[in-house]
């Protein structure tokens, strides 16, 4: 529910301008997690095992280059999640419940927010992909078992929110430099 | 010799101690310690159970008794279990085996057994094996992925890598009630729970959190073994067993489901959630057991059901259902079946018929029945129909229904149509009614009418009436019978004919009491007393009673005497007249009138007409018109008046009679009242209507009696006191109106004449002075409404006798100048009650102007002396105006004689 408010509060803020996939992907990674995948303990620290890493640049740079940027690590997360997706099915067989909908519906919002960035940023020297980037040969959660995959799970959740998030503050700033360049 | 001895007694001892310790080594004990033991101990595990194996030493063999092997279980150092192993004589040599169940998982901590043997109080040293705990550079949870029953207590452990502090243990979705959290060494800590409730999701977290809080954790499944009932298995083909099942979800959903097993079968039949399956068998009339197994991780459930599946037939539906043959009224429907041996089966079959959302159901029986005939169809009509079968015998079930089949039947004729008749205005309306689709079987091209008299049958008139027309006017004589007939044609041909009588308008055959009737529920119930001319039934037709209406009918048959009337015409508030007929082979006969509402409503305000009220002494009436029927939106049952004074006092009057036009509310006192009149219906009081009126003291003519009388007698006291003012004051009177007449005066000497005056003046008799001048007011307008009594003249006769031959050029009095008009004044007499009794009349004056005082008279100024004088008062036109010269002279002394007045003879003297 925190997370939940967060990302309301967010899409509240920024609506008027968002890609019609960000939010909605936010929101229902969120929400579904939470539903589904009900814990009583609190957000743990992101770890190093599931990340949608950028290689770091030296000096800031330009808004394009960031979206650029943020259309990697989505793509990665795009990637985790078709792990997740495969693992989970492993693990409890193909089903057809609503969490298996919610989840089908983020990474089709996630593919559809790629396919935007993509949009906005590929330029006639820069190639962007739009499929997922990962390889899925990862140990979920050591011996972990269920609780293991279910850890991960959440943890890649956690990794699209804030990309997510990330994806929507980068957004609006182009957004709005593309403005002010057009008023010029 | 002594020597040998010596040996032999050595050899003797040495043998006597090597038997001794022969002796003592065949108990396999030395001073308490037995020898006797285990060897090759094997400690294994499978899950939280703990396997122990060992063999005896080979020194046991020579125990002859019972051998018991003791042995403890530690759990990290604790001794947690002790349990003992007997080992007969003939088992001693073998291997032997003992296991455990843990309540802790193995990885959770250490787990050592030993054991020792023990012999008639003798026990062998303890020999030990230990199952290590898991050593883990992270915490974890055990047991992990493992399923409990709901109701279960369980131990879960966290196992922490050195260096780590616990926090806490927990199950979500659980209270700490039911949680027991133990330290069961420096590095393991359990958690103990009563599982009171089924993992809601994929599986129970089970959490450790660290300090700080990191956590870790594993899943538990909680849930039910298999929840299965009601068994109950049928054949459907006649080659196999179908078995059917309710299934209780086990909350073990992803995991585990739950496997079926017919028949003992190893192969899988069904998974959950299905909830039946089927296996080839033969099927023969016996009674068998039919057994389903039912299992999953938790359980393992049996359920059997008994039957003879000859008995338990439960067919698949008709298939290829065709609607073979489609006449207008029947048709024919046919069938296949999948199953050939059903073809050899006795069957019931149901076809049911929908029409328009109407169903019927019609069976059919067979030996493979594969057909069946629909009879009593509608031409023209579309139908869907599905079957569905069983066995004849030993019913179990009905087959689902088979697929739907429409067809559409040919057409036909019309249906005879139901005429009926209204008469109106020296014109029969013919009129029925329009045939529905069901009746019409084909579009209708037209209807045809004929007529004749009844007693002219061969001449027949004729006429066509256009489809969309229901009804047809004939101006007949109506003093004699006539009968109708109606046909309807379509595509198909005509319709019989359909004849009604048209009874002759002879008033007495039409004359009934009618009656009155309410309705209830938007209906009329309508019931009559059987008639037996109704030969072949009843009529029931009802209009609205007032204005132009079609009227609609209902044909009753002939047992039966009482009908719902119903319409959606019906409305609320409206009369309606219904009539019952007899049925006859002639003209109906009219048995029963009845008028009344479907349901009645409160009639509006303002229901009385010309409403009006008339006070009859302390009575007031209110009247106001026969109310019409077309104003009644009830039954009135009478009238009640209501009497609001201005008190607010509510007095009442009611009446019974409906027929009523008017209401008295009596012994009313004098006041204002509001009078409302409403009618009493079976709704309520209602149709308010109301006046206003003001009861005055007497009527009018009291009134005008009154006032006369209240007049006369003012009158009569006003000429009374004029009287007696008169009277008292006669001397100055007759002084003011006669004055001395001056004898006529020839030549004289001036002595003479002027005594002589003085003389005659103050001496005049009382007979003189009743000759006054007369005054003639002729009737005029009345002023201030008041009238002369009789319209008579006012006469003031004051006309002296000798006056009438004086001219009147110089003293024509003007009319103020009367002296009614100055005397009241000086004598007292109100002057204003005198100026309201003269109207502004014309004078006939004749009079001699020689008997003006003037002392007494007011001085007439032209213009000026009128307004002080007369209020208004208007002479009439003068061209001549007298001129008194007042003197001041004692009003006492005696009249004085002014020259210009009297013309007086100057004597030469003066």
């Amino acid at each position: 529910p925190r997370w939940t408010r967060r990302c309301l509060t967010r899409r509240r803020r920024r609506e008027r301008w968002l890609l019609p996939g960000y939010c909605i992907t936010n929101v229902l990674v969120c929400s579904s997690y939470t539903k589904r995948r009900r814990h009583s303990w609190r957000t743990t620290p992101l770890t190093e095992d599931v990340s949608c890493a950028l290689s770091p640049d030296s000096e800031e740079p330009s808004t394009e280059r960031q979206v650029q940027l943020l259309h990697s690590a989505l793509r990665q997360c795009l990637g985790l999640i078709h792990c997740v997706i495969l693992k989970e099915e492993e693990e409890w067989g193909e089903l057809e419940g609503d969490y298996e909908t919610m989840r089908k519906n983020v990474q089709l919002r996630l593919e559809h927010l790629l396919h935007s960035t993509k949009g906005l940023v590929e330029t006639e020297n820069t190639t962007l992909e739009v499929t997922p980037d990962h390889q899925c040969n990862e140990e979920t959660d050591g011996a972990g078992g269920v609780f293991g995959l279910k850890m991960w799970t959440y943890r890649v959740l956690l990794e699209l929110v804030h990309w997510a998030d990330h994806a929507a503050q980068t957004l609006h700033v182009l957004h709005t430099e593309r403005e002010e360049r057009e008023e010029i | 010799m002594v020597l040998v001895k010596g040996i032999m007694m050595i050899l003797w001892l040495l043998l006597v101690s090597l038997f001794c310790k022969s002796t003592q080594d065949g108990n396999g004990q030395e001073s308490g310690v037995l020898h006797c033991g285990s060897q090759n101990l094997k400690l294994t595990s499978s899950g939280q159970m703990i396997l122990l194996t060992w063999e005896d030493k080979p020194l046991c063999s020579a125990v002859q008794d019972v051998l018991i092997y003791e042995l403890e279980v530690l759990i990290a150092d604790n001794k947690e279990h002790y349990d003992e192993v007997a080992v007969t004589p003939d088992q001693i040599g073998s291997t032997h085996s003992w296991n455990w169940t843990s309540y802790l998982a193995l990885e959770c901590t250490s787990h050592s057994v030993r054991l020792r043997s023990r012999y008639k109080n003798h026990t062998s040293p303890w020999n030990q094996k230990t199952l290590p705990g898991l050593e883990t550079s992270r915490a974890e949870v055990y047991p992990k992925d493992k399923y409990f029953k709901v109701g279960s207590t369980v131990t879960f452990c966290c196992v922490l890598p050195a260096g780590v502090v616990f926090g806490k243990m927990y199950l979500s979705e659980y209270s700490s009630a039911d949680m027991n959290t133990t330290r069961i060494s420096n590095q393991t800590y359990a958690l103990t729970v009563h599982l009171n409730q089924a993992s809601k999701y994929s599986c129970t977290d089970v959490i450790c959190e660290l300090n700080p809080y990191v956590v870790y954790g594993a899943c538990a499944f909680i849930g039910y073994p298999p929840i299965v009932t009601d068994l109950q298995c049928e054949t459907r083909d006649l080659q196999s067993v179908e078995c059917h099942w309710t299934y209780k979800d086990s909350s073990l959903p992803f995991k585990s489901p739950t496997e079926y097993h017919l028949l003992e079968s190893p192969s899988i039949c069904a998974k959950s959630p299905e909830t039946s399956c089927s296996q080839k068998v033969r099927v023969d009339a016996r009674k068998r057991n039919w057994t389903l197994t039912a299992s999953n991780s938790l359980g393992e459930v049996k359920l059997s059901d008994t039957a003879d599946l000859t008995k338990r037939v439960h067919m698949y539906p008709p298939e290829g259902v065709t609607a073979s043959s489609v006449n207008a009224r029947n048709v024919s429907l046919e069938w296949k079946w999948t199953v050939q041996q059903y073809y050899n089966l006795s069957l019931i079959c149901q076809v049911k018929i929908s029409n328009h959302g109407e169903n019927t159901i019609s069976e059919h029986f067979g030996v493979g029945l594969n057909f069946a005939v629909l009879n009593d169809l509608i031409p023209n009509w579309t139908y869907n129909v599905e079957i569905r079968c069983r066995t004849a015998q030993h019913f179990w079930k009905w087959s689902t229904w088979s697929t739907n089949v429409n067809f559409h039947t040919k057409g036909d004729v019309p249906d005879v149509l139901d005429v009926w008749m209204q008469v109106m205005d020296n014109q029969i309306i013919t009129i029925w009614k329009v045939p529905l689709a069901n009746q019409s079987h084909g579009h209708i091209k037209d209807y045809e009418v004929t007529w004749t008299k009844t007693t002219e049958r061969e001449r027949r008139n004729r006429t066509k009436v256009a489809p969309n027309n229901y009804s047809l006017a004939l101006s007949l004589d109506t003093t004699v019978e006539h009968i109708v007939t109606v046909t309807a044609r379509n595509i198909n041909g005509s319709s019989s004919p359909s004849t009604i009588t048209i009874p002759s308008s002879n008033p007495d055959r039409t004359r009934v009491n009618t009656s009155l009737i309410i309705g209830s529920n938007g209906s009329f119930n309508l019931s009559w007393s059987a008639s037996p001319t109704a030969s072949c039934g009843y009529i029931v037709d009802w209009c609205p009673t007032l204005g132009k209406c079609t009227v609609e009918w209902l044909k009753v048959p002939p047992n039966q005497t009482n009908a719902s009337i119903f319409s959606k015409n019906f409305k609320d508030g409206l009369r309606y007249t219904l009539s019952v007929y007899a049925c006859t082979q002639g003209a109906p006969v009219l048995l029963q009138r009845s008028e009344g509402y479907v349901g009645e409503k409160k009639i509006q305000d303002g229901l009385f007409k010309s409403f009006k009220g008339q006070q009859q002494d302390w009575d007031y009436e209110v009247s106001w018109e026969p109310i019409s029927l077309r104003e009644q939106t009830a039954f009135i049952q009478g009238y009640v008046l209501y009497c609001l004074d201005y008190n607010k006092k509510d007095i009442n009057f009611s009446t019974d009679n409906p027929e009523a036009t008017s209401l008295t509310a009596r012994n009313l006192k004098i006041g204002s009242y509001k009078f409302t009149v409403k009618a009493r219906t079976a709704v309520g009081e209602c149709g308010a209507t109301s006046i206003t009126a003001t009861l005055n003291s007497l009527t009018d003519d009291l009134n005008l009696i009154k006032t006369v009388f209240i007049s006369l007698a003012t009158v009569l006291g006003l000429l009374s006191l004029i009287t007696i003012v008169c009277y008292r004051h006669w001397t100055c009177i007759k002084e003011t109106v006669y004055p001395p007449i001056p004898k006529p005066v020839l030549t004289s000497t001036g002595e003479h004449g002027c005594r002589h005056f003085q003389v005659d003046q103050c001496h005049y008799s009382e007979a003189d002075i009743m000759d006054v001048p007369e005054l003639y007011c002729s009737a005029g307008a009345p002023i201030n409404g008041l009238v002369s009594q009789e319209n008579m003249p006012f006469v003031f006769s004051q006309t002296p006798k000798d006056y009438y031959n004086q001219p009147l050029k110089k003293c024509t009095p003007p009319p103020l100048t009367l002296p009614s008009m100055a005397i009241p004044s000086q004598s007292g007499l109100p002057s204003s009650s005198f100026r309201r009794e003269f109207p502004n009349a014309s004078y006939n004056l004749i009079m001699q102007p020689g008997n003006q005082q003037s002392n007494l008279c007011p001085e007439l100024q032209e213009g000026t002396s009128l307004e002080r004088s007369s209020d208004g008062y208007q002479p009439h036109d003068h061209t001549e105006t007298f001129t008194t010269n007042q003197t001041e002279e004692d009003p006492d002394s005696p009249m004085s004689c002014v020259s210009t007045y009297i013309l007086l003879p100057q004597s030469s003297s003066r």
